[in-house]
This record gives structure tokens, C-alpha cells and sequence, in this order.
């Protein structure tokens, strides 16, 4: 059994023969909390695993295992991370707002409302990262278009947002359709165009 | 007023039935039209709004009862939201079927891409909220759509008024592939209202192609059958004689189904207390059980059907009903009473002229519509079936002692039995696998299953009598009550009613008909006949020359004799087809070819650049259709004046 922390080799002492992975994670855990981290991966034996999914790994035994790889960020990495990683999520949510509100339009309701949970999901991942870019990007914020442009972005998001689960919850697919067609390509545009500037920087 | 929805309502003069419902809105009734059995259930606090889309174009939001709102069309772009609707909808079909109209903006699209046509009916609108039509009238012009003759409107209509107006105006010769353009927010307001109208139009579908399939097939039999029977049609009573004269009195239609063999037995104690009438295929079988109905029907002009008949010759207390199709055999063989009745085609319009009314009835496929829709129009309550399965149960064609026994006993052979030809029978066609509420399976197939829906969408849309089924089987389980036969006897058993008296009451007096009258008209169409026989033949010749010219040039590209002679031509094509009787009579003869030929005319009118040859070939067609026609009618309408004879003046004959 090889245990690794974001690379590097970690020695467990009095490893017990029904040692599983909760146990182990209770141990690492508040380690990588005081360093600022938070636990974003796990993978056991090449099986990648996210931290939620305890349910799947937590009571694997540990001597049984190969190699245990844990992957460990700061806030600041995961938000870049996430800053990263808008390059290919906002082109999938663009096509994901144009495809639902093709659906509603045609009154193809339910495969709409099937591909909304994910889109829904989506947004809110946008609103937590734009949230929090301060901790991340905090010198390149100094700007204060940038952070006008932040704040107006989280604003009109969470407006915008509020408007589509209020269409949905009065089944006014077309309005779900408008605001997903004609209200959020602005908002990704826009948001795509601050992450690339925060990027850039690098 | 607002000039808007002055400008709508000139234009909508054209459609006075449209007309007329926007009046009751405007009187204020439009919003209380709660119509539950149509799904058509329109919350009176429903509140409409119009606002500016921001392309500055109209929308529509509707507030529902409980505070909620929903959008009709796109507030940033309804008419680019209605471009990418019809496109997805419509592909080169030749008729739409609009469900919902909200705004107009989807048919609006839809009639820039639909052919322009002949202005023959093309598109049926359907709208099923008053109030949302009258603000589209109210805030947009809609008199391009209005006027054009394309369309026809279904406004504030239940799914059978809808059936009805789909019936009347649209062509079905015409039809070739239907497109649907769904309004999505109109049918989620009205779910239950759109699934009724599209139950009712795939019904009505498939009615007319069984009917047009018929004609094809049969369309000559029932046309020759006509004439042949002539006399009889003239001479006896209709049963419009009958119609209303039997108000409260139940009714038991009998079928010849394999339940029959369960409860026919009862059919005694009902005698003269019931009216019975039963199908040809059943008269059998209560024969052969020493029961006699009241009234057996028969139209079916087939000669195998008429083998119901043999034996039943001198069958006295039976009146029977024959339509002018019937094989003439039955009605010549046949030595008890006998009155006519009609589906309303055919000859019975050409005679109806000429004597008291027949009584028109309804028949579609199965000779049980027709005995349940004589027994509606004679007033009769509760109406109730027995034998009428619709599936084979029980291994079963139908009850034991049916002519079908006789035809199957043709297939057995030394290595089957009547059983197993049956079975096999059944086996080959039983495509429909049914579930009844009881759990059982039964097995039909297409016709039947066709047949069950007719019956229902009847029984559905019956309010004022009771439908009780007492086949004790089968598949009619929808809209009646199904209950034992004994159970019924004892609930309407009641009184005598003295059936038989009241029959023959009915039927003595003299028939009023004008013989010599009919005689006249036989004489002129025989005129027209040979009319359109020389013209057709001078159109032949005609053709022979034009032949020999250039004829790969379109009609507009015509001059001098030669566009003289092409469109002589056309015309004598045009008035053989405007004389309605003769034309109406070809097309039963012709059935397949006048269908294609009525297509062929109406791409040809369609296309500018259509050569003339292709006109020449389809005329000359026709012209040779006329002639094969002529040798086909002569004969029948000289026989059938034969068979008349003159009193002078207004006649009453003595049935025959």
C-alpha cells in the first residue's frame, strides 16, 4: 500500500488490519486544513473518486489497497482551477441554454427540464466561482473595472437565475426558453471575457 | 372600437360560425365556456394581457387562476420563435393541422412556406380559447390570414364539432401527408381538450381512408345495385317512417358476435317489449333458435352476405331494412315486409326528389352502426347490444350458424377441420391484442378494432339515452353500461308495448312517390350520358391532332390555334366534371383512377411550367375513362327505367 498527498509520499504509522479509507481521510483531512487545503480528489488504485462519494470508497480496507492517491488544493488553486476550466464550461453551457430553449420552444418540456437540472447546476457553480475570485485573484481585483464587472456579473446572475426557477415553477416555458436564449449568452460572454483577463495575467 | 379589431372583424365576415363566437365574447359570454366533456375546462379568472416583445411585435401572457402567469410567445422574438417552429413541423406535407393559434405568428410562417395552391382548404386552425382569439384580433393584423382560402377555423369548438367542420371542408382527395404545427403553451393550458381533437382527427383519418379503400374496391357493386333495385327503393316505405315513433322504448341491437350464444335465448321474453333489430350476418341465428327480430338490416351488396338470406324467404314478421347497395337477390327473395333506407349517397339522393323520404341512416363498415343508429333515430332508450364482440372470443368468428361457418367449410380439407380453419383464420388477423377492465385478453383485428372506435366516440358523445351492453363479452367497455342481459330485461322489461302493431301501423299506408317523375330524370341524364359520351369522343380526336405539335412548352407559352384548341379541350375536360350527378357516378365506377386523376389535375394547375403534354395526357385519360364509363351506366339507367312504370300524375305504389 502506497499512500500519496498531491505527489509526495505519506507513511502512516500502526496501519490496523480493518483500516479503511474514512479512516484514513480522518486522519489527512485536518491536516490538509491546516495548510488552507481542501481534499478535491481521490483516486484508489488508477479509480477516480470524488470526496463526496464516501459512500463508494469509504469502507475499501486499506491493506487492500495498491496505491491511494489524494489530491489536496488550496482556495486559491481551486479557484483557479475553475478559472481554467471556464474555457470549455462556458462554450457547454452556452450549448446547453440554446438546446433547452429549443426543446421548450418545441414543447419538447420534459427533455428540457431534464438537460435545466444540469444547466441549473452549471449556473450555480458560475456563481460560486465568480463569488469567490477575490480569494484566488485578489491582486489582479485591484482594478476596480474588474470588480465592478465581478459584482454586476454575480448581480445579474443570481437575477437571472431567480427569473428561471420563477418561469419554471409557473411552467412558463417560454420564458425559460427567452431567458436562456436571449438573457444568459451575455452573462457567459462576459464572464468568459473576465476569466481570460484573470488568466492572462499569469 | 379599436380599428384593429374593426379591420379583423370585416375580414372575418367569411367565417360567419367565427363571427358568431366572437359576438358572444364581445356580449361577454366567451369567458364562462366551460365545456368539461371536451377537455376544453377554461378557469372563468383566467386573466390575458398583451405586451410588447422587445423587437416591438405583440406577446401574450396568460394569468392562470392561482396567480401564476405563463408566456404565449417569445417576449424578445415571437416571430424568429415561430420560424424555427414551422420549420421543424412542416416538410413538404400538403395540409397542416394548427393546434393552438395564440397570436397568429406560427401560422403566419406557416402560410409563406405552404404552396399557394388552387386556394383549396390546406390548413384547420385550431383554437379552443374564444378570449385569446379575440385579443390576436385586437392587437395584430390578422386579414392576410383571415381572407386567405387556405385556412379553415375551428374557434371555441368542442373535438366533434372540429370532426364535423374536418369532415365538410377538407379534400381528402386532395390530402397527401398532414403536417401538425403544436403552439406548446396552448396545449399545456389545455392538455386534455388537444389530446380528445387528436384522438378525434387520427379516428377521422383513418375512417376516410377505410371509406376511399371501400369505394375502391366495392364502389361498383353498390353503384350497379343502385339501379338494380330501383323498384323497390321507389315502391316501399322508408324507415323515416319509423323515426321518433319509439320514444322510450329500449332497444336491442343484435349482433352476431360469439357472446350471442349466451344470452340469445332471452331475446323471447322480450318479444314485443323491446324492439329488436338485428344485423343480416345475425338473422340466422335467431332464426335457427325460432326467434324472430323485428327488423333485420341489410346493405352489404356482396353476393356471399346475401347467403345470410337463403332459407329466410318467407320470414313473414321480419320487416327488413335494405339500403339501394343491397345485392338485389336479398331484396327480390325476400317475401315479408320490407322499407328502404338510405346512407345518403348513391342513388337515394337522385330519387329522393321523387318520393317520401327514405329515412337516412348512418353506416360505417359493420351493419351494426346502422341498427344502432336506426334504433337512436327511432327514439328508442335505453339502447342495448347483444353479440356485439368485436374480437374473436372464445376461438370465434362469430355465433354458431353464421353464413362465415359456410365459407370456412369450404377451406376444410382432409387434414383440418372447421375448428381449425377458424383458428388459423383468426391467427392470421388477429393483430390487436385488448385488455378488458377484468383482466381478460382479446384478440381482434383491424376492421373490428376500427368498428369499437366508431362505437365509442358514439356512445361518448350520446347524452340523452342509455347505452347498455349485454354482450357479456368482447371489447365495448367504454362509455356504456355493461350489465347481464337478464339484468336489463328485468330493469326495462315493463309493459307490452305491442312492437309488431305498431310496425305495421307504420308501414301501411301508401308510399307517395313520382314515378313518372323519376322516369323524366332518367330520361335527361340518359341525354347528358350520350352528351358526354360524344363530347369525350370528339375530345379523343381532338387530342389525336394536338398530338403531332411541340407540346413540351407550358400552357402560357401557347398562342394562335394551337392555345385555341388546348384550351377547348380543357373546357369540354371541366364540364364533364362540373355535371354533379354523372360526375359523382364516375367516380364511384372509376374510384382509383378519378382519385389520381383529381390529383394529377391539381399539381398540373399548381405548376406554371407544366407542359401541355402532361395536360394532354391527363385529359386524354379521362376522356377514355368517360367512354368505359358510358358503355358501364347506359345499360343500368335503361334497366332501371324499365322497371318503372306511369299512373299519371303523383302515384302511390304498393310496396313490392
Amino acid at each position: 500500500m502506497k499512500i500519496l498527498i498531491n505527489g509526495k509520499e505519506f507513511a502512516i504509522d500502526d496501519v490496523k488490519p480493518d483500516s479503511t479509507m474514512i479512516d484514513l481521510l480522518d486522519l489527512v483531512e485536518p491536516e490538509l486544513q491546516k495548510n488552507e487545503m481542501a481534499l478535491m480528489d481521490v483516486l484508489i488504485d488508477g479509480v477516480n473518486f470524488s470526496p463526496d462519494e464516501r459512500e463508494a470508497f469509504g469502507q475499501k480496507n486499506l491493506l487492500e489497497l495498491g496505491t491511494i492517491e489524494l489530491i489536496g488544493l488550496t482556495a486559491q488553486e481551486i479557484l483557479e482551477q475553475a478559472v481554467a476550466d471556464g474555457e470549455e464550461a462556458f462554450p457547454y453551457l452556452e450549448g446547453l441554454a440554446g438546446e433547452i430553449a429549443g426543446d421548450l420552444r418545441l414543447g419538447k418540456n420534459r427533455e428540457g427540464i431534464e438537460k435545466l437540472v444540469a444547466m441549473i447546476e452549471g449556473l450555480q457553480w458560475m456563481v460560486t466561482v465568480l463569488q469567490r475570485l477575490v480569494l484566488a485573484f485578489a491582486a489582479r481585483m485591484t482594478e476596480n473595472s474588474q470588480e465592478i464587472r465581478r459584482q454586476e456579473l454575480i448581480e445579474g446572475l443570481k437575477r437571472q437565475i431567480e427569473g428561471l426557477q420563477t418561469a419554471q415553477e409557473s411552467q412558463d416555458w417560454v420564458g425559460v426558453a427567452d431567458l436562456l436564449e436571449y438573457e444568459f449568452p451575455d452573462i457567459f460572454k462576459q464572464s468568459r471575457e473576465l476569466f481570460k483577463k484573470l488568466t492572462e495575467r499569469d | 372600437m379599436n380599428p384593429c379589431l374593426t379591420q379583423n372583424l370585416s375580414a372575418l365576415a367569411r367565417h360567419p360560425h367565427v363571427l358568431a363566437v366572437m359576438e358572444r365574447v364581445g356580449q361577454g359570454h366567451g369567458a364562462q365556456d366551460r365545456s368539461s366533456a371536451s377537455g376544453l375546462q377554461r378557469d372563468p379568472s383566467d386573466r390575458i394581457r398583451i405586451e410588447d416583445a422587445k423587437n416591438g411585435e405583440k406577446t401574450l401572457l396568460v394569468q392562470v387562476g392561482d396567480g401564476k402567469s405563463f408566456t404565449y410567445h417569445s417576449r424578445y422574438d415571437p416571430s424568429g420563435e415561430a420560424r424555427k417552429q414551422v420549420a421543424t413541423a412542416l416538410d413538404q406535407q400538403s395540409h397542416v393541422l394548427v393546434l393552438g393559434f395564440g397570436l397568429g405568428y406560427g401560422l403566419q410562417e406557416l402560410l409563406l412556406k405552404l404552396p399557394a395552391g388552387n386556394g383549396e382548404r390546406r390548413v384547420m386552425v385550431v383554437e379552443p380559447d374564444p378570449m385569446t382569439f379575440s385579443a390576436a384580433l385586437s392587437c395584430r393584423d390578422l386579414r392576410p390570414m383571415l381572407t386567405d382560402s387556405r385556412v379553415e377555423w375551428c374557434v371555441g369548438l368542442n373535438p366533434d364539432q372540429i370532426g364535423d367542420r374536418w369532415n365538410q371542408y377538407l379534400d381528402w382527395t386532395a390530402l397527401e401527408a398532414l403536417a401538425i404545427l403544436e403552439h406548446p403553451p396552448t396545449l399545456v393550458r389545455f392538455p386534455k381538450y388537444f389530446e380528445r381533437v387528436k384522438e378525434k382527427v387520427r379516428y377521422l383519418c383513418t375512417k376516410s381512408k377505410g371509406n376511399l379503400v371501400t369505394l375502391m374496391y366495392a364502389g361498383t357493386d353498390f353503384h350497379t345495385n343502385n339501379f338494380l333495385n330501383v323498384a323497390p327503393t321507389m315502391r316501399n316505405p322508408g324507415v323515416g317512417r319509423f323515426f321518433g315513433r319509439f320514444s322510450g322504448v329500449p332497444a336491442v341491437v343484435v349482433a352476431a358476435g360469439p357472446s350471442l350464444e349466451k344470452n340469445v335465448h332471452l331475446l323471447r321474453e322480450v318479444r314485443d317489449r323491446f324492439l329488436v333489430i338485428a344485423t343480416d350476418t345475425a338473422l340466422r341465428q335467431l332464426v335457427a333458435r325460432d326467434l324472430r327480430p323485428d327488423i333485420v338490416c341489410a346493405a352489404d351488396p356482396c353476393y356471399e352476405n346475401s347467403l345470410d338470406f337463403v332459407g329466410m324467404e318467407e320470414e313473414r314478421e321480419v320487416v327488413l331494412a335494405f339500403e339501394p347497395m343491397t345485392h338485389p337477390d336479398i331484396i327480390a327473395s325476400f317475401k315479408g315486409p320490407k322499407v328502404g333506407m338510405t346512407f345518403g349517397g348513391g342513388l337515394g339522393a337522385s330519387l329522393q326528389p321523387f318520393r317520401e323520404d327514405i329515412g337516412k341512416v348512418v353506416c360505417w363498415g359493420s351493419i351494426a352502426t346502422t341498427c344502432f343508429d336506426l334504433a337512436r333515430q327511432c327514439g328508442c332508450n335505453p339502447i342495448i347490444f347483444l353479440g356485439l364482440d368485436l374480437s374473436f372470443a372464445d376461438g370465434k368468428l362469430y355465433a354458431a350458424g353464421s353464413y362465415s361457418d359456410d365459407l370456412m367449410y369450404d377451406r376444410v380439407h382432409a387434414f383440418s377441420s372447421l375448428e381449425h380453419e377458424i383458428t388459423d383464420y383468426i391467427a392470421t388477423r388477429g393483430a390487436f391484442e385488448l385488455r378488458s377492465p377484468d383482466g381478460r385478453t382479446f384478440y381482434t383485428d383491424y376492421n373490428m378494432n376500427l368498428y369499437r372506435s366508431w362505437f365509442e366516440d358514439q356512445f361518448r358523445q350520446i347524452g340523452d339515452r342509455q347505452i347498455v351492453n349485454c354482450t357479456e363479452g368482447g371489447v365495448v367497455t367504454q362509455f356504456v353500461r355493461c350489465m347481464p342481459f337478464s339484468h336489463a330485461i328485468a330493469t326495462w322489461g315493463g309493459e307490452d308495448r305491442q312492437i309488431r302493431k305498431r310496425l305495421r301501423e307504420l308501414m301501411k299506408d301508401p308510399v307517395q312517390c313520382e314515378e313518372r317523375g323519376l322516369e323524366d330524370h332518367f330520361r335527361t341524364l340518359r341525354r347528358d350520358l350520350s352528351e358526354h359520351l360524344d363530347l369525350a369522343k370528339r375530345g379523343l380526336n381532338v387530342l389525336k391532332k394536338l398530338d403531332r405539335l411541340d407540346c413540351d412548352i407550358p400552357l402560357s407559352g401557347l398562342s394562335g390555334e394551337f392555345k385555341m384548341r388546348v384550351l377547348e379541350i380543357l373546357d369540354w375536360h371541366d364540364r364533364l366534371c362540373d355535371h354533379q350527378t354523372l360526375f359523382s357516378w364516375i367516380s364511384i365506377h372509376q374510384a382509383r383512377f378519378i382519385t389520381r386523376h383529381t390529383m394529377e389535375i391539381r399539381q398540373l394547375k399548381a405548376d406554371v411550367q407544366a407542359p401541355v403534354r402532361s395536360w394532354i395526357e391527363a385529359v386524354r385519360d379521362f376522356f377514355e375513362a368517360v367512354i368505359r364509363f358510358h358503355e358501364y351506366q347506359m345499360p343500368l339507367l335503361d334497366g332501371a327505367a324499365s322497371t318503372l312504370f306511369f299512373k299519371g300524375g303523383a302515384s302511390a305504389s304498393r310496396p313490392t
